[in-house]
């Protein structure tokens, strides 16, 4: 037993911290609020698509909420340790669902990324998230006195590839978000922090260089690149590739300092495609304003924290692991999101957390925080 | 187990921070995007989100110089469906199918259509309109619009012109006048959302639409109306093809009447008349426009002997001749190698240049074109106006054909100076004419008179060009005489009226090809003969039977003017008993 490692006298008289209650008030705050503006995104097109019915999404949703928040609390109740020791199963498992849905899933808007079983669809990237979290955990867990070697982090990517690869296919910015889970936890488990820098620094140069030499347009397809045309200037493809872009920004520039006023956005009327997903984010700022929309952000920003100080305070490594893991994901949502909405960056779609509709999305994000609540409350952790 | 190691921490410290600092990037990109740029991204949202819906102008009316609406507009219904506000799609369909006329099929397509607002049929009478909405079914709206109506229906109808489906003017005044009589059409802006559907409680931006004005014209109703009826009974006497005359005051230009029967009906301008077979559209179109045809200003004749005005004006004025200038006339006159014949082919014998006047006697003016000269006698066309577009305030006026100068040889010259082998429109030659007898000033003949309010107050008066004075006042005088000589004792006799002294010129034109006896009959004539207060022109084409002009023409223009001279106060002359 090294020195690092923390004595075992776990019993069951140990009582459990309560639960961070800061967590508690804006992760209810955020879910609440996403219920709002999701019924005022889609209850006039609602309205017209199920006659007389302008619930029938926020119905949807709130059931898909409860649900989720069922499965939070479940997961409260289970050990953390139990559930990364599942990552050797729920890995070959995620790895082939991610396979199996480019060849048997159900095609929408051209690219196969759902599973759907009746009623029921669910999207197999999502669940990848989950499991590199968990088998992540586990690894650097394994590998925990390895920190200052070169070849973690080779094994780490490649334990990443076989889930990173398949999603990617199907799904951009899912890709994106697991790269960037795999990245960041990488760094927090490595020694070699100023290696992660360059490597940024390296891919943001060899990109830059890509499009101005042309390399980028001989290699990417001609509808990948005429999206980052349409993101250099919007404007120039308004019926294209602009589009959706454009028509959030529409959206975003009506909102001006305090906004429209809740209820009263223009663009939520059919004029913005994926107004109650992607694109959520830009009716909070026509209705609400950059008061509004900033008031959320700092909401995102809280949560991080946070995630910061339960990570940071976790009993030991795999509750650690597991939390920063889930911070990293929804950080980055959060960020894509928001980015893609503003234009910052090409469109690729990411769904805002806990804000925007989705079902299976909810789920798991809850069950993540459901892990992290776990984690909190975990005795014996240091301070 | 193991312990969260410092290198974790510093690891998820600095995520932490790059989130605040990416989250800090974004807040400002946002206020930039929602502060800076607010006002571009909110004004292409604005074009976005507005529809426009058209409030039809009222278009202005044309009243005559008695203030008779000629021109007026009638409330009609534009009826029009909205797809999403539909409730019972089978009623609808039947009841706009019968009500309109139209087949199931047409109905269909628009109630299926899911747009903010289709149109299922435009100008349905307003009883029709009043009817449909007494059904009240939701979705189907009854809009009130205004087309134009013409109270006397075939009146002046190649002067008037008509208006087409948008209300805009497709020949005639109404075209003249676009301008004046649309109006500015009115807008309701209202908040759509992306299917078109206008957003209900939404504030609607209301731009009232703006009535034209009224036009009054110089046309009067009862003597316009009285020309129609002598020329539709005219045509009928003489089985002519077309009968045509203007009315015009000769000091002014202002057009009293302008006439040329077969009319057509304003309310309904596109029907042809029974009878007309047409095999191709395009034909049917050529049919129509010949029906619209104003030939008083569109198209050219050979004027004959009026022209003889003309060429005597010039002589006079150049000192070529004198009224007692003593001519000889066999019967014919040889020029070049043509042999021209006069129209008595016995001959008129010795005559002085007015009674040749009188006569109408070819040779005379054969004579007097030749002295005068090409050049002479060109000036004087130039001299008065002959060569340009009289100016009427109708579209589609044409132009003289004249020779070139250059081309002119003496046999061109000689037939020239009685009013052959060119042509001209009959307005060009009466606007002549009335240079020639007014005291020598040119004339534009209009029919615009002034611009009123819709509620006919204040406006202003249409301005025409400054008149000019192109002939000396005594060559007028005696042209004065030498056409109330005419009627009073040479060939317009049959065209003087009892307690008036009218001076006139007939003419009997002979239709090209030569030969085919097909002829225009016409007169010109003023009255009272010392101070011209009204000329008439009166051009009866094709007659059957007798076709001089001195026989069936005069006798009509006679008849107009036993009716209108006392109508326009013109007082008889005790003196003169016709």
């Amino acid at each position: 037993m090294t020195k690092s490692q923390v004595p075992q006298k776990r019993n069951g008289r140990e009582r459990r911290k309560r639960p961070d209650p800061c967590l508690v008030l804006v992760l209810s705050f955020l879910l609440l609020f996403g219920l709002i503006i999701l019924y005022s995104s889609t209850g006039y097109v609602d309205a017209k698509e199920h006659p007389g019915n302008p619930y029938y999404t926020i119905t949807r949703q709130s059931v898909f909420l409860l649900l989720a928040l069922a499965v939070m609390v479940a997961v409260t109740r289970i050990d953390y340790h139990r559930l990364v020791g599942l990552a050797w199963i729920l890995y070959p498992v995620s790895v082939l669902l991610g396979i199996l849905v480019l060849f048997f899933g159900r095609e929408v808007n051209g690219q196969k990324r759902w599973f759907a079983v009746g009623p029921i669809s669910f999207q197999p990237a999502e669940f990848a998230k989950l499991t590199l979290i968990l088998t992540l955990t586990s690894f650097f867990h394994r590998h925990y006195q390895e920190s200052s070697r070169l070849s973690l982090i080779g094994r780490a990517v490649l334990l990443t590839l076989p889930v990173f690869l398949p999603v990617v296919d199907a799904n951009l910015s899912s890709g994106l978000i697991i790269a960037g889970i795999a990245f960041f936890l990488t760094f927090t488990a490595s020694e070699r922090k100023p290696l992660f820098f360059l490597l940024v620094a390296a891919v943001l140069v060899f990109c830059v260089a890509a499009y101005q030499s042309g390399l980028l347009a001989s290699v990417l397809d001609e509808y990948q690149m005429n999206r980052v045309y349409a993101w250099l200037d919007p404007e120039q493809f308004p019926l294209s590739n602009g589009f959706q872009v454009l028509q959030g920004l529409y959206a975003i520039g009506a909102g001006g300092l305090f906004g429209v006023g809740l209820g009263n956005s223009l663009q939520k009327l059919g004029y913005l495609p994926e107004a109650q997903n992607d694109m959520i984010f830009s009716i909070i700022c026509e209705e609400l304003g950059l008061t509004g929309a900033v008031f959320l952000m700092i909401l995102f920003v809280i949560l991080m924290w946070r995630f910061l100080v339960i990570a940071v305070h976790a009993a030991d490594d795999e509750g650690m692991f597991l939390t920063a893991g889930v911070m990293i994901h929804i950080g980055i949502q959060v960020l894509l999101n928001i980015s893609v909405v503003t234009n910052t960056i090409p469109n690729t779609g990411v769904s805002l957390p806990f804000i925007s509709y989705g079902g299976s999305s909810l789920l798991f994000l809850l069950t993540e925080i459901g892990i992290v609540f776990r984690v909190s409350t975990e005795p014996n952790a240091i301070n | 187990m193991y312990y969260v190691k410092t290198l974790h921490r510093r690891g998820i410290l600095i995520i932490g921070l790059l989130f605040l600092l990416a989250v800090t990037a974004l807040s400002a990109r946002l206020g930039n995007l929602m502060l800076v740029q607010s006002g571009h991204y909110q004004e292409l949202a604005d074009e976005l989100h507005t529809r426009e819906r058209k409030l039809k102008a009222k278009r202005g009316e044309i009243i005559d110089r008695n203030g008779t609406v000629l021109a007026s507009n009638r409330t009609v219904c534009t009826v029009s469906v909205v797809h999403s506000q539909i409730t019972d799609e089978e009623a609808v369909v039947e009841v706009l199918c019968r009500e309109l006329g139209l087949s199931e099929e047409e109905v269909r397509k628009r109630t299926e259509k899911v747009t903010a607002r289709e149109i299922v049929k435009t100008n349905v009478d307003k009883e029709i309109g009043d009817r449909i909405r007494e059904y009240d079914l939701s979705g189907v709206k009854v809009d009130e619009d205004y087309k134009r109506y013409y109270p006397y229906g075939e009146l002046a109808s190649k002067v008037l012109g008509f208006t087409g489906g948008d209300n805009q003017g497709i020949i005639g005044l109404e075209v003249q006048y676009e301008e004046v009589l649309k109006g500015i059409d009115g807008s309701i802006l209202t908040l759509t959302d992306a299917a078109g559907l206008e957003i209900e409680n939404a504030a609607e931006y209301r731009v009232e639409p703006v009535e034209g004005n009224t036009l009054q014209i110089s046309l009067d109703w009862n003597i316009q109306n009285y020309v129609t009826q002598v020329c539709s009974q005219m045509m009928e006497q003489k089985q002519a093809k077309r009968v045509s005359a203007i009315v015009m005051n000769p000091e002014n230009g202002e057009i009293y009447a302008m006439v040329s029967v077969p009319e057509f009906d304003l309310n309904d301008p596109f029907t042809l008349p029974e009878g007309t077979t047409w095999e191709s559209g395009q034909e049917k179109q050529n049919l129509l426009n010949q029906m619209w045809r104003n030939p008083n200003i569109s198209d050219t004749y050979e004027p004959g002997s009026t022209f003889k005005v003309i060429t005597a004006a010039a002589a006079l004025s150049s000192g070529a001749v004198r009224l007692e200038d003593g001519f000889s006339c066999p019967g014919f006159c040889i020029v070049e190698d043509r042999r021209i014949r006069c129209h008595k082919t016995t001959g008129h014998g010795a005559e002085s240049f007015l009674q040749g006047f009188m006569n109408s006697c070819n040779p005379v003016f054969i004579q007097t074109g030749l002295r005068m000269g090409v050049e002479t006698f060109y000036s004087w066309f130039q001299q008065l106006k002959l060569l340009e577009k009289t100016g009427v305030d109708l579209p589609g006026e044409a132009k003289m054909i004249m020779h070139d100068p250059e081309d002119m040889g003496e046999v061109e010259l000689a037939t020239v100076s009685f009013g052959q082998s060119f042509q001209l429109t009959p307005l060009r030659l009466l606007t002549t004419i009335s240079s020639i007898i007014n005291g020598g000033h040119t004339i534009t003949p209009h029919f615009g008179v002034a611009v009123l309010n819709s509620d006919e107050t204040e406006g202003y008066r249409l301005k025409r060009p400054q008149e000019e004075q192109i002939l000396e006042e005594a060559v007028s005088e005696t042209m004065r005489y030498c056409m109330e000589m005419v009627v009073a004792q040479g060939g317009g006799a049959n065209g003087a009226v009892e307690g008036y002294a009218v001076g006139g010129k007939t003419a009997t034109s002979e239709k090209l090809p030569r030969g085919n006896g097909k002829y225009i009959s016409s007169f010109v004539g003023f009255a009272p003969a010392d101070d011209p207060q009204v000329i008439t022109i009166l051009l009866i084409d094709e007659p059957v039977g007798t076709y001089y002009g001195g026989v069936i023409a005069a006798p009509a223009v006679k008849t107009v003017y036993e009716n209108i001279l006392p109508y326009l106060g013109i007082e008889k002359d005790e003196g003169n008993n016709g």
